[in-house]
């Protein structure tokens, strides 16, 4: 395993039309046996999903509670296995002996910052823990990898000390996305990474999510139910119902000229005037960094 | 009557729910001389060469049978002396240590080997846990005073065997405990979070779901350590336990019985100790339990 | 639900024969493990033929897996060997000893059911009276002071200052009291602990919040609403005590000489007579698994709700 020391790298964003992550025909279900409450509240069988990640785009999932998107964000973190079809990375097909290797690359950032790191270790050791994991290097030399990443998501250093129950929310976010960062990886796996968060916090992380997608020419799967931040961030659109994709495209396409049924009660369940203004507005490119900074709305 | 039931019981019921934990608490006055007692007795076990005023073998049988200082003894022999002129407050000295040797190392043990089948159980899932648990099961089936008898009838006795006898009390409970709690942690975030960047599954279980059962387990310990002490001593007093040369607390009992026409003060003094060090424990034990994490998995005393 | 009552029935009672079928052969395996399984049933000065004759009932140049069949083939039919004291079946021993511990343990389990129950009444619904905090000050003393140390004081106060009671033997009643009261207080200090935390349970919960406004009398509601829920962990720990009987009297039986099972179980261990350990221990296994499983059954019985889980 190589050991990536120096600055982070700065992908040429879409260099390939080759998907960086691909889902072929993928079937899951969570067995019987053993099943916690929370998989058979939030879980449910996937049926035939394609879907397919751009390198350096930003992809919306978007369905309602139970749709199966942490499902597929447990398939493509490789947390659990799909009973039938393929996931692909970077052209290869994700098997068991490749993980290790696969999970340097795909990062997750997860729905409860706060639950997501261990509540007794100090954030400084925690976000190091990935290196010192995969590559053995000790504590000393991780320090300016570990300056980086604290910096590249605007945390200052004093937070490094501190336990997690001494942090707010969003700075736990900040965390996570930092530890998710010091692998350098080329994907980001956001499983509803703002709906643990308040209104002013989740406009910072959304903003961070883009501005980090833009200067590293990282790919993001960004999983919400929550389609004004999907609308800001994403420049594709899944749409998921039960289990089955309902609808994907453009941003444009899905938001604008919906042809399902579920996905214009989706959008009619929106305050309607926030997204008419930012559709309004759609001649400017996705994601420019000279585009005003979204604040979403009130709920 | 009926009246008074009630009105009593209103007033339980009704109480703010901090009143309530007050309740529950043990006073604190009890906890802090249970802790000393604690420490005093580990003290003494650690510092017996030191501290004890005769060497617990030695016989004078110029003062045989000199009863303790209050009930007509002298200062030389504060706890009086047996039959053969031995000092009972040095035996005493001695057989604490033994004794604290034995329960401490027996409860280690028991942790250590309850909380790994537990942890290997609940991370391997299938067939070692089923077989765990059929383990688990027969020993809180079988009393293990039984086993413990049966052991020790088919392979003799010796320190070292009854260490790990008395060790292997009480792993069931442990065993039951950690599997449950690392069942809990393994689907928590953090782990899942550790997960996604490789942690092995060592790094996983030594860094996120050991720190977050310690508590529970530490409280098991305690209570673990109430038993060991009970346990160790009931060998020792049917003979079955310590062999003669060494003495512990329950084996003096147990020789002190035969005197217990003419010199009681031989078999009332070490009792007392292990009674008081058994309900200091179960004090200590019980006030981590209410200040640490409620669980539910302590079905036994 | 009849049919589901049965299939929990029949699982139930498969799980102790597994547990049954575990014990001995954990025995078997121990008593493989400490050496040449004819010295170890028949003692060192067993005569020859009585050694050739076993090892050919034992099987011993059979391979392991057939030798552990005719063990258990034994174990059935009884015959755990021969008492190396006695010098007569090891089973017909232990038997002969079981009345004695019987009315032991019936005496003793009959007053710790008494006080335990009514003592972790008392201290659940009384928790700030007098007689509330003396059961439970009571509960955590009876648990932690062994019963050997109660056995002595006891015995030092009643029989040897006082003198009203023997110091042991089991020719009268008056030979009864010392050991049952000893060995009660140890189970009744367990008992009045669980009744108590159950009772307590129970009492905060809120269908008796719901009783209590509707103006039931207290009596009522702690007859019929408090009780009946309180009832399964009170019978688990009943079953529990019950079961341990053999061992719980192994102590008191020696201290107080009473010729019971526990006395003759520590004389055995004391003078390694291998097959009245080894019959003891099956029995007293047996017993415990089979309260158990009578426990169990008997809460499928009584409790609706657990008619309907599959576990």
């Amino acid at each position: 395993m190589t050991l990536p020391i120096g600055p982070a790298r700065v992908r040429t964003a879409p260099a390939s039309p080759e998907p960086i992550l691909e889902l072929r025909n993928v079937d899951f279900c969570y067995r019987a046996p053993r099943r916690s409450a929370a998989e058979v509240l939030g879980g449910s069988r996937l049926r035939k999903i394609n879907m397919s990640i751009g390198r350096g785009k930003a992809h919306g999932l978007i369905g309602e509670s139970g749709s199966g998107k942490s499902t597929i964000a447990k398939l493509l973190l490789g947390l659990t296995a799909p009973q039938a079809g393929q996931i692909l990375f970077d052209g290869e097909l994700l098997t068991p002996n490749r993980l290790a290797a696969f999970r340097l690359r795909v990062q997750p950032v997860f729905q409860n910052p706060l639950d997501a790191l261990n509540p007794v270790t100090p954030i400084g050791k925690q976000i190091v823990a990935p290196l010192l994991v995969n590559f053995r290097m000790r504590s000393s030399d991780c320090q300016a990898r570990l300056a980086a990443a604290i910096s590249a998501v605007g945390l200052s250093g004093e937070i490094l000390g501190k336990l997690p129950h001494q942090i707010s929310g969003g700075q736990a976010q900040r965390v996570n996305i930092a530890r998710a960062l010091i692998l350098d990886p080329e994907v980001l796996i956001c499983d509803e990474p703002v709906s643990a968060l308040d209104m002013t916090v989740q406009a910072q992380i959304l903003n961070l999510l883009s501005d980090l997608r833009e200067s590293r020419g990282l790919s993001l799967l960004f999983i919400s139910h929550d389609i004004r931040s999907v609308a800001y961030l994403c420049s594709e659109i899944t749409v998921l119902k039960r289990g089955s994709i309902v609808e994907s495209g453009s941003r444009d396409q899905v938001l604008l000229d919906p042809k399902t049924d579920y996905m214009k009660s989706l959008l009619r369940a929106v305050p309607n005037s926030e997204l008419g203004v930012e559709m309004a507005s759609r001649s400017t490119p996705y994601s420019q960094p000279t585009e005003p900074r979204h604040v979403p709305a009130q709920r | 009557m009926s009246t008074a039931w009630t009105h009593e019981w209103t007033r339980n019921i009704f109480r703010s729910s901090k009143d309530r934990r007050d309740l529950r608490k043990p006073p604190q006055i009890g906890l802090y001389v249970a802790a000393i007692w604690i420490v005093g007795c580990l003290l003494i076990a650690a510092l017996a060469q030191v501290i004890s005023p005769y060497h617990p073998a030695q016989i004078s049988l110029d003062a045989r049978l000199s009863p303790p200082l209050f009930f007509g003894g002298t200062l030389e022999h504060l706890l009086g002396t047996d039959e053969l002129g031995r000092d009972v407050l040095a035996r005493l000295i001695y057989s604490i240590q033994i004794s604290m040797l034995i329960a401490v190392g027996g409860t280690f043990i028991s942790t250590l080997l309850g909380v790994s089948l537990g942890f290997f159980a609940a991370e391997l899932g299938g067939l070692i846990d089923e077989g765990v648990m059929a383990l688990v099961d027969m020993q809180a089936a079988v009393p293990f005073m039984m086993t413990a008898l049966l052991v020790i009838t088919i392979f003799g006795n010796s320190l070292a065997l009854f260490v790990c006898l008395v060790g292997l009390h009480g792993w069931e409970r442990h065993a039951r405990i950690a599997r449950g709690l690392a069942l809990t942690a393994r689907n928590r975030l953090h782990v899942t979070a550790a997960r996604t960047y490789n942690a092995s599954r060592v790094h996983i279980y030594a860094r996120h779901i050991l720190p977050s059962c310690a508590p529970t387990i530490v409280v098991g310990m305690t209570l673990g350590l109430t038993e060991t002490v009970l346990l160790e001593s009931t060998l020792s007093f049917l003979g079955l336990g310590i062999q003669p040369p060494m003495s512990s607390l329950g084996n003096m009992v147990g020789y002190g019985r035969d005197y217990l026409m003419t010199a009681w003060w031989i078999a009332l003094a070490p009792g007392l100790v292990i009674a008081a060090t058994a309900i200091a424990l179960m004090t200590i034990g019980e006030a981590l339990r209410h200040s640490g994490p409620r669980s539910a998995s302590y079905t036994s005393i | 639900m009849r049919r589901n009552a049965h299939k929990v029935f029949a699982s139930k009672i498969a799980r102790a024969l597994v547990t049954l079928v575990l014990m001995v052969t954990s025995v078997f395996i121990l008593m493989r493990c400490a050496g040449d399984p004819v010295t170890v049933l028949l003692g060192p000065d067993a005569t020859p033929d009585m050694r050739a004759a076993y090892s050919g009932e034992l099987g011993l140049d059979r391979p392991i897996l057939a030798q552990y069949l005719a063990y258990l083939h034994n174990v059935v039919r009884g015959s755990l060997g021969v008492s190396y004291v006695y010098r007569q079946d090891a089973l017909g021993v232990v038997l002969s000893h079981l009345p004695l511990t019987l009315i032991l343990t019936c005496c003793a389990l009959t007053l710790a059911g008494v006080t335990g129950i009514a003592g972790g009444i008392a201290a659940a619904v009384f928790p700030a009276s007098i007689v509330g905090r003396a059961s439970t000050i009571a509960s955590v003393v009876g648990v932690c002071v062994p019963s050997f140390f109660l056995a002595i004081v006891l015995m030092l106060v009643f029989s040897i200052h006082l003198n009203w009671l023997p110091t042991g033997g089991a020719e009268s009643w008056r030979n009864l009291v010392l050991p049952a009261v000893t060995m009660a207080a140890a189970s009744s200090a367990v008992l009045a602990r669980y009744t108590r935390v159950a009772v307590r349970e129970s009492l905060d919960s809120r269908y008796v919040l719901a009783a209590f406004a509707r103006g039931i009398p207290f009596r009522r509601i702690l007859i019929h609403h408090v009780l009946p829920n309180a009832a399964a962990p009170i019978l688990t720990i009943l079953g529990l005590l019950i079961g341990g009987a053999v061992t719980g009297s192994t102590v008191v039986e020696t201290v107080f000489s009473w010729p019971g099972i526990g006395n003759l179980f520590v004389t055995s261990v004391g003078s390694r007579d291998v097959p009245v350990v080894q019959a003891i221990v099956l029995l007293a296994g047996t017993a415990m698994i089979m309260t158990n499983l009578a426990v169990d059954l008997g809460y499928t019985w009584l409790d609706p709700r657990s008619k309907s889980s599959e576990t």
